[in-house]
């Protein structure tokens, strides 16, 4: 694929993400599907659902998780996290505020998002509540904002703390690019644990690297690209492909090369100085 | 090979999850509605779904139908049918359910209110369906793993197999439901209130007003309504001057949407309307913006 279709490609895919927020205003009504992002279902449009949301209601009520489960295992399994590159309405919102930052590194805190996961679905079973909710900057953007404009919120303490949660990722956004989606995410965690399974892989190609790492200063989540493209903070955006060495495919792993090698590793380079 | 071996581990533990909190679910209960000279016979068909604990004493006593179904005990993994008859065609069959949820040491009783939709029984085996879906999933990921790595099928068959027990549990239907309610305190729009307590004084002054009538929306979903319905009924029992409307804004839904309780397609819970003019949305500092409505309302 050429550079300037993709790109194309890629504003269509992101503008239909935002179009999907906003289906109710297209006399949509509410649907079971669930969202692939981070999308709050408390928006007065919205028409899908959060993943985030339905795992901890269901969690909080004791029910089985069966079909939230299947939705999100499924929508991994199709783009894994290619869904925070090409769609999420978060990350394009990330993507517009830090348009001027310089990616930088900062891989070391990428598990804190995994963290984040494992305690949302945790205390929302233990304290039967939604409590991830609370502090959601997508939520902020999405529920707590259009209800203060409304009328139907008010300033207290509980809009007050999704204020400063937004603010804060707002802030952080100026310093590291896509700051929520590299360290916080928990929808970015699910599909992360999906990104080596699923066919849309950026494809390295080692015999043609020069290794001037050109790449790297391009990848909006601050990844060592030669080494971790395709792990699991790779968001599949494409934005790294700027020569021959990299390029974008849509291919199961066949039975015979592992998983594994999807991984573009630094051991296998044939590094000549 | 050895990632690969990690991302199956991570499979195993997605499809293990659904499997332990399906064992906390307990009695499932169906009904089969059948006609039988000039008498509707109702097939209450009960599942004992825990892999550990046995019900017992089990009561279900269902509207419309004469006697209540006691079909007593049911241990792990059984099922039970009883044969209830009426004289009458019931659509839906409401009532209440009774047991003990016993392991070996301790029992816990359970007191649920429901509501069944009687199914009528079809031409077809009730095994057909799900065989067809089961062997054309187990036929796709034969194909599949002919040519791609066995991550693939596994992972198609663990999604076809929650998707499918899924909608034969109404996920669907619930999680609609989740999605189109907004519950103000779930996303943070105001602290959730612990119950409010009725003073004094507050409700002699509330009893020295004209009568005003009170609606109050909430839904099963949200978690700041039963405060406030609970402080309106508590205020209702001491004066009986206030009319209270209890409504479920999800099974009255056309209501909700005439009194402009659902805003863009999503149902605003808690609303208080008082006297159809006064709106008091939210829960945090009830009692004070109820008496400032009643205020506003007195002539």
């Amino acid at each position: 694929m050429k550079t300037p279709n993709r790109k194309a490609l890629r504003h269509f895919t992101r503008i239909l993400g935002i179009l999907l927020v906003f289906g109710g205003a297209f006399g949509l009504a509410n649907t079971f599907f669930v969202f692939p992002g981070l999308s709050c279902y408390a928006f007065p449009y919205s028409v899908s659902i959060c993943p985030m949301g339905i795992l901890q209601n269901f969690l909080s009520t004791g029910t089985a998780l069966l079909l939230p489960l299947a939705f999100v295992m499924g929508l991994g399994l199709v783009l894994g996290r290619g869904w925070c590159g090409w769609f999420c309405p978060f990350g394009t919102f990330q993507d517009i505020l830090g348009v001027k930052t310089r990616p930088g590194k900062g891989k070391s805190l990428w598990w804190i998002k995994f963290v984040v996961l494992a305690l949302t679905l945790f205390l929302a079973w233990l304290a039967s509540d939604t409590l991830f909710c609370k502090v959601c900057p997508a939520g902020t953007l999405e529920g707590t904002l259009p209800y203060l404009f409304n009328g139907t919120a008010t300033l207290n303490p509980a809009s007050i703390l999704h204020l400063v949660t937004l603010g804060f990722v707002v802030v952080m956004v100026f310093f590291y690019s896509r700051f929520w989606c590299r360290y916080l995410c928990p929808v970015g965690a699910i599909f992360g644990i999906f990104n080596r399974v699923t066919p849309l892989q950026v494809r390295f190609h080692s015999d043609k690297c020069l290794h001037c790492n050109r790449c790297s200063r391009y990848c909006p989540q601050g990844l060592d690209v030669v080494k971790e493209v395709n792990g699991t903070d790779c968001i599949k955006c494409g934005e790294c492909i700027v020569c021959d060495a990299l390029s974008l495919e849509y291919r199961p792993v066949s039975r015979k090369e592992g998983i594994k090698r999807r991984l573009a590793s630094s051991k296998k380079r044939n590094i000549t100085k | 090979m050895k990632s690969a071996r990690k991302s199956s581990l991570w499979a195993l533990l997605l499809v293990l999850l659904p499997v332990i909190s399906l064992a906390a679910s307990m009695i499932e209960v169906d009904i089969q509605r059948v006609a039988a000279d000039g008498l509707w016979e109702y097939h209450v068909h009960f599942f004992n779904a825990s892999p550990s604990r046995y019900a017992d004493r089990l009561v279900l006593t269902l509207e419309g139908l004469s006697s209540p179904v006691a079909p007593g005990k049911i241990l792990q993994g059984e099922e039970h049918t009883v044969v209830a008859t009426s004289t009458q065609k019931l659509d839906v069959l409401s009532g209440t359910i009774r047991y003990l949820t016993c392991d070996d040491q301790t029992c816990t009783m359970v007191n649920e209110e429901l509501q069944i939709r009687p199914t009528v029984p079809s031409r077809w085996p009730s095994w057909l369906l799900p065989t067809l879906f089961f062997s054309g999933l187990s036929l796709l990921c034969l194909l599949l793993l002919w040519k791609i790595h066995w991550i693939y099928p596994v992972l198609v068959f663990a999604i076809g197999t929650l998707a499918f027990f899924g909608f034969a549990a109404n996920q669907d239907s619930t999680m609609r439901s989740i999605g189109s309610t907004l519950c103000i305190s779930c996303v943070g729009l105001e602290t959730l209130p612990e119950a409010f307590a009725l003073e004094e004084d507050y409700a002699q002054e509330v009893c020295d007003m004209q009568p005003h009538t009170v609606e109050v929306f909430h839904t099963e979903w949200c978690k700041s309504c039963p405060a406030v319905v609970h402080f309106l009924e508590q205020l209702v029992a001491r004066c009986p001057n206030i009319q209270l409307v209890d409504i479920d804004a999800e099974k009255d839904h056309q209501l909700a949407v005439e009194k402009g309780v659902v805003t863009g397609g999503k149902t605003v819970v808690p609303t208080v309307l008082v006297d159809n003019s006064q709106r008091i949305v939210g829960a945090s500092g009830f009692p004070d913006r109820l008496l400032k409505a009643l205020k506003e309302v007195e002539p």
